[in-house]
């Protein structure tokens, strides 16, 4: 009988180390920067730090007028519509013809015990059709995941964390939060803790809306990018090594990031810096 | 009722153990800084090339961890660089900077495993 009590006992002392309710998390998340940005409606941080500066703003969207993911969603839409060699084409694999789906993305495979992103949906889909996957750092797999953005703004995110997935969601969020690097920061060091200040010339963006406009032109990349790409620039920049694209770290981050982003307009592919 | 008091106390002393604000991360990483100092002894006793292996295992156990710093294999590849050179004495600065960074990295991915959650927005 003691034995069972202190077992209750216990496990209700140690609960507090159990996994947290993402939409819990969510909620801080946005009301974190509803209250750091008072002044800016959460959605129009999606626009990152073009949200936070007027003039950078300005410059961005004369940018905009003729954007230089143009081309990439073009190609990426020719892609898209040619056909496999079996005589399928993407539309095949994807609910919808894989027209305005992006919202639903990362999503937890319960069967795999995996996040799914929708660069992996995607070579998934080739390699079901007997095609070679596409390397996930090349410009191909850009272009065509630049159209199924394109074709997606406007949409909002609602990603699910079903119970299986609550540990890929932590573990996102661990590296979310987890100082790494020589310079030992985390992301939430800047873009927390810091979003809305100067760092050099740039002002850092908030995470509330980091995953709605993915892939991305970077003028640094003279070239079309994902969310991944930029993770690993940014583990980089602190000292720390990057990791391979499609990591099970890295979608574990993106899982969390979009989960952060839930109800929030999609509004890719975008242009930055 | 002992084995009662005994979980209890064992919460109580995690939860002053999770408190952390800037000053003790700030300490922890000074921790983690001299902690990753070698012995200067120790070290003195290796020789350049057995230096640069315990580097080069250490940065596998940090790269394992997913928290290996790009400055650690650097300084290794520096190190067998100067080494295969002929150059013993800046061969032993970049071997040396090599351990010490890769230990610093492996406190750091040790450390933040747990440190991370008081990092962590919490919902009110």
């Amino acid at each position: 009988m003691k034995n069972w009590l202190s077992l209750f006992v216990g496990s209700i002392v140690f609960s507090g180390f159990a996994y947290a309710d993402p939409e819990s998390d969510r909620i801080a998340f946005k009301t974190f920067f509803e209250k750091r940005f008072p002044n800016i409606e959460i959605g129009e941080h999606k626009d990152g730090a073009y949200a936070l500066d007027a003039a950078k703003r300005e410059q961005w969207l004369e940018m905009e007028d003729f954007p230089p993911y143009e081309i990439a969603v073009d190609e990426g839409e020719a892609m898209f519509s040619t056909l496999f060699a079996n005589g399928n084409t993407y539309a095949d694999c994807f609910v919808n013809g894989g027209i305005g789906i992006k919202q639903n993305y990362p999503f937890f495979d319960t069967n795999r015990s995996e996040v799914i992103t929708l660069e992996m949906a995607v070579n998934d889909c080739r390699t079901s059709n007997g095609e070679a996957a596409l390397d996930y750092a090349s410009e191909a797999m850009g272009n065509v995941t630049a159209y199924m953005a394109f074709t997606s703004r406007g949409n909002t995110f609602d990603i699910k964390v079903p119970d299986a997935g609550l540990s890929a969601y932590e573990k996102g969020k661990q590296f979310f939060y987890e100082r790494r690097g020589q310079l030992d920061f985390a992301c939430s060091s800047c873009h927390l803790d810091s979003g809305g200040n100067m760092l050099r010339a740039e002002i850092l963006s908030a995470s509330i809306g980091h995953a709605t406009h993915w892939p991305t032109y970077r003028f640094k990349w003279e070239a079309i990018g994902s969310l991944h790409k930029r993770f690993a620039g940014c583990n980089a920049q602190v000292g720390a090594e990057g990791l391979p694209q499609q990591s099970e770290s890295y979608r574990n981050l993106e899982y969390f990031l979009t989960y952060m982003n839930n109800g929030m307009e999609l509004n890719g592919p975008a242009s930055r810096k | 009722m002992l084995k009662f008091l005994t979980v209890v106390m064992c919460f109580m002393m995690l939860s002053a153990c999770s408190e952390s604000d800037k000053k003790t991360e700030s300490a922890d990483m000074s921790i983690a800084v001299d902690s990753a100092m070698v012995d200067a002894d120790a070290l003195a006793a290796k020789s350049v090339e057995e230096i640069i292996l315990d580097a080069e295992l250490v940065y596998r156990q940090a790269k394992e961890m997913e928290h290996a710093w790009t400055v650690t294999s650097k300084h290794i590849a520096m190190a067998r660089k100067l080494l295969s050179e002929g150059h013993k004495d800046d061969a032993l600065v970049s071997a040396e900077r090599a351990l010490m960074t890769a230990e610093a990295s492996l406190a750091q991915a040790k450390r933040e495993n747990i440190a991370w959650r008081d990092r962590a927005l919490k919902s009110s």
